[in-house]
């Protein structure tokens, strides 16, 4: 037996002590499913709450336990391969609401509450968490905000760290520590909400967040609208915001996406400006009339569209958005999705970059891109490992040569082992030097999710 | 380093016209709009980040306290040289550099007053969203550092929301930049720590904030009540209902007497309390929303409902509330202002009870405060010549923050904690808390040379400092002052 597995037995007795038999696995078909990177941890532990996460992570400092936290499982493919794994950290049993308070407007839950089933908790007082992030069914909120994830009503809404006023972890020694409150104004201290939001589980375990909610808005639709080609799509979804028209979401699919995450194959060969407006009842109908006339404006005559204004409908839509580079036909281990940020007016000039890129090494990708703030995923299938190398490589550079950055988000090991880092090389030496240091103060011993991060931090 | 080849080093860097350190003009920067003072050694006043950079590189070099300073209307002593040293007044960097309205941003340098930025932008139809009191005098770079609020960060987020990178001069001279137009930048969001650490960490040089479209219709409700009580149901009554105003503000009778006698805004001095509503959006929702809000109000018992149909009603109206401060002068001297922030539902319970602490040290407390996001402001009216009074005012100023505190709020929404509140930091932070905060403040400021000696504890009392520490260290001098 080598030192490592005599470690990791005598540490697996520890841990029954503290979480007891059912909290603790070490079954190998557990263990597989749980796996980083390739990498099989020894044990998977489920602390019960605050106190037993607390001795979880004592123990695992005191015994050099590299550990990996995990929530839903939906982002585990995200980050540079793991140095090294033996422990993995679930939040399932950090599953619950712990305050809501309607008319505060704000919910206090354990990181492993599940996204979705905290939106169907707000939907019955017509409140929502404004994050829309991808798989909701699967991802906690937890994990949403570690990888600071979100989707096409990042528009009006603005990203997570607009809405987490609150939150409590656990560094890697064990301190529990917090920043912010419950109260949605608050200045007292630093901004620790900040440092955790996309921190991606290397700085701390999230134990407890609170956010600000916002209320459902009375009246929305979403506007399907065809488009010539995506530079007409870009062009007119910038002029909608600065006529004043304030769209929820604004997202340009091309075709090939469009066919990926239609509701009804329509057989439309060309690209989709969806829109979707969300307010009083008057004003939505004055946007969706505005918002056309400016389109017919642009394109010179009349585009066919669909609008979408049922419920169920519209939840479908926008569920299919926020999914789009983890939608169930793509496979894992053949096809790849990156996230480009960019200012919102180059996502298009972004998208066709890498397009051309892709098309150099004989790979088509899918494109959407939510063209209000900038955030545009594209996706595409891997015949050929060493060629989807080369084409993410070169995207990653020519796009951070525009001033946006890529990140790798979801790549089959085998590349992702091969790629210089899956963030890119966007930032500066100075930048990393501060981020190096973030690490090492709170994260001394290396041990969370060693390597995983930027520039293999 | 003495202080004469400090001043010649200083000389050196900013030219002999941008060094002052005459004793009267070292007084006018004594203070900031807090209680406390402190004189600082030596002024200069930047015109570029790279003396920013050289001047951080000396203070890092010979130990050097360095504390940033915008127009100095902060209310916490953020802008106060509490140990002396170099304070940078940084009202010359106040460039606008950059303005792309397709991705709603704009670039300017940190001295450049709130309200100027928008002033640039608006013929447009863009604004800069956060819109503190003190807008027409305070600085980006202020805002920044305090993560300032306002009146309309009800709807649009404090200043934070709206800062999406900055510059950043480091002790040793690092000039780094973080964070950008371009969103999701890879790594910790280190732009978002900055804002809101009071200067703690370096000094910002530059700084790239959101710009929001401008909506086309705006309407601002004045809604009379009998008393704080029904004010504050009807708050959380519209809240509940579903409508988040831009924005919702309250005043008690005292102030609202106050103000009127003052300045004359128009609000009705025989009001209990008021509010002030203000909604934004599309023209087609004015109806709508109108309709809802006064229902709401008369439900919960507003005696009157009216709105500014005019821009020039809206101004009057919202001129009573932004220079509200002003008139309280005509009723004592001294005012004493705090911040706490409570859960928007338990506003009625607090408000009774500070209506109480008045009452328990019989001191006139005036309320004019942010109702919608629970963001109190009591002002406790005194004259400090008055003997033996600080004290009591300290003591009741503090009451209400522990009220607020035991609600489930905080001691600060918007105005920080500088040197103020420091000594009440351990009302809800733990030391694991305060320790995990200032090993961060180690990786940029690690000597704690920039801003020394705020936000957290004084090394002197770990625990609450007592009422007569604090009047001591109110006096300059009192500190080890630094040479």
């Amino acid at each position: 037996m080598s030192i490592t597995e005599n470690r990791r037995t005598e540490g697996l007795l520890s841990l029954l002590g503290i979480v007891g038999e059912d909290n603790l696995t070490s079954n190998q078909s557990a263990l597989e499913a749980a796996m980083v990177d390739g990498q099989m941890p020894a044990a998977v532990v489920s602390p019960a709450n605050t106190e037993e996460a607390i001795e979880v992570l004592k123990w695992a400092s005191a015994h050099n336990m590299r550990t990996a936290i995990r929530g839903g499982g939906t982002q585990t493919n995200l980050g540079n391969p793991i140095v090294g794994l033996d422990l993995i950290i679930s939040t399932a049993r950090l599953n619950q609401i712990t305050e809501h308070i309607p008319a505060d407007l704000t919910i206090g839950v354990q990181a492993g509450a599940n996204l979705q089933m905290v939106q169907d908790h707000l939907e019955q007082y017509d409140q929502f968490l404004p994050i829309d992030a991808p798989l909701a069914g699967r991802a906690t909120v937890g994990g949403a905000v570690a990888t600071n994830a979100s989707g096409p009503l990042r528009l009006q809404y603005g990203p997570t760290r607009d809405w987490l006023i609150g939150v409590k972890f656990v560094l890697a020694d064990g301190t529990p520590a917090k920043g912010g409150g419950r109260v949605v104004k608050n200045v007292a201290g630093f901004d620790m909400m900040k440092i955790f939001i996309g921190s991606l589980g290397t700085l701390g375990l999230i134990t407890e967040m609170n956010f600000k909610l916002m209320p459902l808005p009375k009246a929305f639709t979403t506007l399907l609208l065809t488009m010539p080609d995506e530079q007409i799509a870009s062009r007119i979804a910038l002029k909608i915001i600065r006529a004043g028209l304030f769209p929820a979401s604004l997202t340009i699919l091309d075709n090939r996406a469009v066919q990926a995450v239609l509701l009804e194959k329509t057989g439309a060969s060309q690209a989709v400006l969806a829109v979707e407006v969300r307010n009083t009842r008057l004003a939505v109908e004055r946007q969706i009339r505005d918002i056309y006339q400016l389109v017919i404006d642009e394109v010179g005559h009349p585009v066919t569209y669909t609008d979408l204004t049922e419920l169920p409908l519209q939840k479908e839509w926008r569920r299919r958005l926020a999914d789009f580079a983890y939608r169930p036909s793509l496979e894992d281990n053949s096809s790849f999705a990156l996230k480009l940020a960019t200012l919102p007016s180059q996502a298009v000039e972004a998208v066709d970059v890498a397009r051309r890129v892709s098309a150099t090494h004989e790979i088509e990708i899918e494109a959407m891109s939510h063209v209000g703030h900038g955030i545009s995923y594209i996706t595409g299938g891997v015949n050929n490992s060493e060629t989807a190398r080369q084409a993410i490589v070169e995207i990653t550079a020519q796009v951070e040569k525009l001033g946006g950055t890529v990140t790798a988000e979801r790549v089959p090991l085998e590349i992702k082992q091969q790629l210089p880092d899956v963030w890119g090389a966007a930032l500066t030496e100075g930048e990393l030097k501060l981020m190096r240091s973030v690490k090492q103060k709170l994260d001394p011993q290396n041990l969370l999710n060693p390597g995983r991060f930027v520039a293999r931090i | 380093m003495n202080k004469p080849e400090l001043v010649q080093e200083l000389i050196k860097i900013f030219g002999p016209d941008n060094v002052m350190h005459e004793p009267e003009d070292i007084l006018c920067y004594e203070g900031d709009f807090s209680i406390d003072k402190s004189l600082p050694e030596v002024i200069v006043l930047p015109d570029n980040a790279g003396q920013l950079a050289l001047l951080m590189a000396l203070a890092a070099r010979e130990n050097v306290p360095i504390v940033p300073r915008g127009a100095g209307t902060g209310l916490s002593g953020g802008a106060i040289a509490v140990r002396g040293g170099v304070l940078v007044a940084m009202t010359k960097l106040k460039r606008l550099l950059n303005v792309d309205f397709d991705n709603r941003y704009a670039v300017v340098e940190p001295g450049m007053v709130n309200i100027d930025l928008t002033h640039e932008v608006e013929h447009a139809g863009y604004n800069f969203a956060p819109d503190p009191a003190s807008q027409k005098a305070s600085t980006i770079g202020g805002n920044i550092a305090l993560n300032a609020g306002g009146p309309h960060c009800l709807a649009y987020g404090t200043t934070t929301n709206h800062v999406l990178g900055v510059e950043i001069a480091l002790p040793g001279g690092d000039l780094v930049s973080l964070g950008g137009p371009v969103p999701d930048r890879p790594g910790y969001d280190l732009t978002g720590f900055v804002v809101g650490s009071e200067g703690t960490l370096g000094i910002v040089t530059k700084a790239t904030v959101k710009i929001m479209r401008t909506a086309e219709a705006v309407r601002t409700f004045l809604a009379l009540f009998t008393g704080v009580e029904p004010a504050s149901d009807a708050t959380s009554a519209i809240i509940a209902h579903g409508i988040v105003p831009a924005a919702l503000e309250m005043m008690d009778q005292m102030t609202v007497q106050i103000v009127e006698a003052g300045l004359h805004a128009g609000y009705p001095p025989e009001a209990g309390a008021l509010l002030l509503i203000e909604i934004d959006g599309l023209n087609e929702s004015m109806d709508d929303l109108t309709e809802q809000i006064v229902q709401i109000c008369r439900d919960n018992g507003a005696f009157d409902v009216r709105y500014a149909s005019t821009q020039e009603e809206r101004t009057k109206l919202w001129m009573g509330r932004k220079s509200a401060a002003g008139a309280f002068g005509r009723i004592a001297p001294n005012f004493y202002l705090h911040d706490g922030v409570v859960p928007r539902s338990k506003l009625p319970f607090v408000l009774r009870q500070v209506s109480e602490i008045s009452r328990e040290y019989n001191l006139p407390i005036a309320n004019l405060f942010h109702a919608g996001d629970g963001n109190l402001h009591p002002n406790i009216l005194f004259d400090a010549r008055e003997e033996g009074i600080m004290p009591r005012v300290l003591e009741a100023g503090e009451k209400i923050l522990k009220l607020c505190v035991d609600v489930g709020g905080t001691i600060s929404g918007e105005h920080g904690i500088g040197t103020e509140k420091q000594e009440y930091m351990s009302w809800i932070f733990t030391p694991e808390d305060m320790e995990t905060m200032k090993k961060l403040r180690s990786v940029f400021n690690p000597d704690n040379i920039v801003n020394p000696w705020k936000i957290f504890p004084t090394m002197k009392s770990c625990g609450e400092m007592s009422l007569k520490m604090r009047l001591l260290k109110s006096k300059p001098g009192m500190e080890e002052a630094w040479i």
